[in-house]
């Protein structure tokens, strides 16, 4: 199987303060990782040197063979829909042609592009600014805008955070729909139901605590308190894991 | 006096003409600058061009070619500053912009004679705007039309989400910096005909008058152009017939139209609010 994402003993920090620290992983095509953990754990770090936003201080990271900086183009990148301005004054439709730079292939893709919204079903909202959405509509306008290139990536920041729990069904039964042609990474808080959706989860709070374990188990629940509080850094040291 | 004997006279005329061009480029760059909150940013680079003033002024040169230098410098270092947002950035920019300013005002003290330039600099008269002017803002107003034509797509990404911008490949730091520099454009052409105090007031009230009515950016330069001429116009038209500063006009009537339509917001909102808490009580 085609390894899409693999780092090796990556290591990253500010101000000699190691905010990742000896980050291995390895994922293939088709994979849907869920990345969980407690707040300033690295979670949204961790994706930025994915996409090369980031240089790691030691440690090697390849996006399909190469370095991210060559090879990002391939991601769609989704961002929590609140990071953006809700003010600011764009249509639907205008963020989702956002996908593709480029006028000529934005021209020849103009079908492609609305066969797309109209899978998320946002095409009957094209024509409305963003700040009159719903929170689940916003992000799904964003999710559009990220699939408009055809990425063999999709990374996904929080995507269902201030989304209703009928939203948050729907986003996720959308990204299954999509992990048939696209490996996925999404961050979450949310551990029973990411983890019902994804086929692989890791938990980052400095150290990427445990990653592959594709059910969700009472185990994985102590772990994830665990990885909260710090403590499976110890358990790990005294090997009662 | 009617308005068609006052174009009898030139100055008029050039100050109607002068107010027709600016309204373009305060209309474009005053929606990227409201919708990029970099208001503070862009006053301070405009504050920071009357260094230059002073020292051109101390020097014997034009005080435009001073204000040039110092507000492309300023434009360079906010830019550098505010990009990936490494710094708190608003307190750098008010040092940047009080230091420069109190070096303008040194150099003119220390200056032999009395100096005028600064006085109409910070203020500015449009009713003393020659042709050379008009020809210089035309100019800019042309290459400022041709950056939003070739690069309006890309701009509109990294103002809307730098972030996705930049993974899809598209060089932020470059469009970052351009944006900058598209101020400090505005800084060099238009604050002589407008004073600093009016160029910040006609980058802002307009944008922020229109915002919620425009559907996208292109709507939002096209509606702040239009309101910006009609402000300019409407106010040039009030000073010269009560015999008032121009500046002051042009603003007082911005800044009432922005101040009424808000509070015919609010007024709308709460009627709402009640209106719909009285029909919860019912039910």
């Amino acid at each position: 199987m085609d390894t899409i994402i693999k780092i090796e003993n990556l290591n990253f920090g500010y101000n000699n303060s190691l905010v990742l620290e000896n980050i291995n992983l390895i994922l293939k095509k088709n994979d849907f990782l869920a990345i969980i953990g407690p707040n300033g754990g690295g979670k949204t770090t961790l994706l930025k040197l994915i996409m090369g936003l980031l240089k790691p201080v030691s440690g090697k990271i390849e996006l399909l063979g190469q370095e991210p900086v060559i090879t990002r183009k391939k991601i769609g990148y989704v961002p929590q829909h609140t990071t953006n301005d809700e003010f600011f004054p764009i249509t639907v439709e205008d963020i989702v042609k956002m996908g593709i730079t480029n006028s000529k292939t934005l021209k020849e893709n103009s079908a492609k592009i609305l066969d797309i919204m109209d899978f998320l079903d946002v095409l009957k909202l094209k024509n409305k600014k963003i700040g009159e959405l719903s929170g689940g509509q916003k992000q799904r306008v964003l999710i559009a805008r990220a699939l408009v290139f055809e990425p063999e990536i999709l990374i996904l920041d929080e995507p269902t955070a201030s989304i209703d729990n009928e939203g948050q069904h729907l986003i996720y039964n959308y990204l299954k729909k999509l992990n048939k042609d696209k490996t996925i990474i999404i961050v979450s808080h949310d551990l029973n139901l990411i983890l019902s959706y994804a086929k692989q989860s890791a938990c980052v709070n400095k150290n990427l605590c445990f990653h592959n374990m594709p059910e969700i188990t009472d185990e994985m629940k102590d772990l994830y308190i665990g990885c909260q509080a710090g403590l499976i850094e110890r358990r790990l040291k005294h090997g009662n894991i | 006096m009617e308005i068609f004997e006052l174009l009898q006279y030139e100055f008029i005329r050039n100050a109607f003409l002068a107010g027709l061009l600016i309204s373009i480029p305060c209309g474009i760059i005053g929606t990227i600058i409201i919708v990029n909150r970099m208001v503070f940013a862009s006053d301070g680079i405009a504050h920071a061009s009357f260094g230059g003033i002073g020292l051109a002024v101390f020097l014997g040169l034009s005080p435009y070619t001073g204000a040039a230098v110092f507000s492309l410098a300023a434009a360079m270092v906010t830019a550098m500053l505010t990009y990936g947002k490494k710094f708190r950035s608003d307190g750098v920019i008010g040092v940047i912009m009080a230091v420069s300013m109190a070096f303008g005002v040194f150099m003119i003290n220390i200056t032999p004679g009395y100096v005028t330039e600064p006085v109409n600099y910070l203020f500015g008269n449009i009713l003393l705007v020659t042709f050379t002017d008009i020809i210089n803002i035309f100019i800019f107003v042309f290459l400022l039309l041709i950056v939003i034509f070739l690069f309006y797509r890309k701009i509109l990404a990294v103002c809307y989400d730098s972030y996705f911008a930049e993974v899809r490949d598209i060089n932020v730091k470059f469009y970052h910096f351009l944006i900058y520099m598209l101020v400090a454009g505005g800084v060099v052409f238009i604050v002589k005909i407008s004073g600093i105090i009016l160029f910040i007031a006609l980058l802002t009230i307009p944008p922020m008058i229109v915002e919620k009515y425009s559907k996208n950016l292109i709507s939002m330069f096209f509606y702040s152009s239009i309101l910006t001429l009609i402000l300019i116009l409407t106010g040039l038209f009030l000073s010269i017939k009560y015999n008032i500063s121009s500046g002051s006009s042009i603003i007082l009537l911005s800044g009432s139209i922005f101040i009424i339509l808000n509070l015919f917001d609010f007024l709308k909102k709460t009627k709402n609010t009640h209106f719909n808490k009285k029909r919860v009580d019912k039910v």
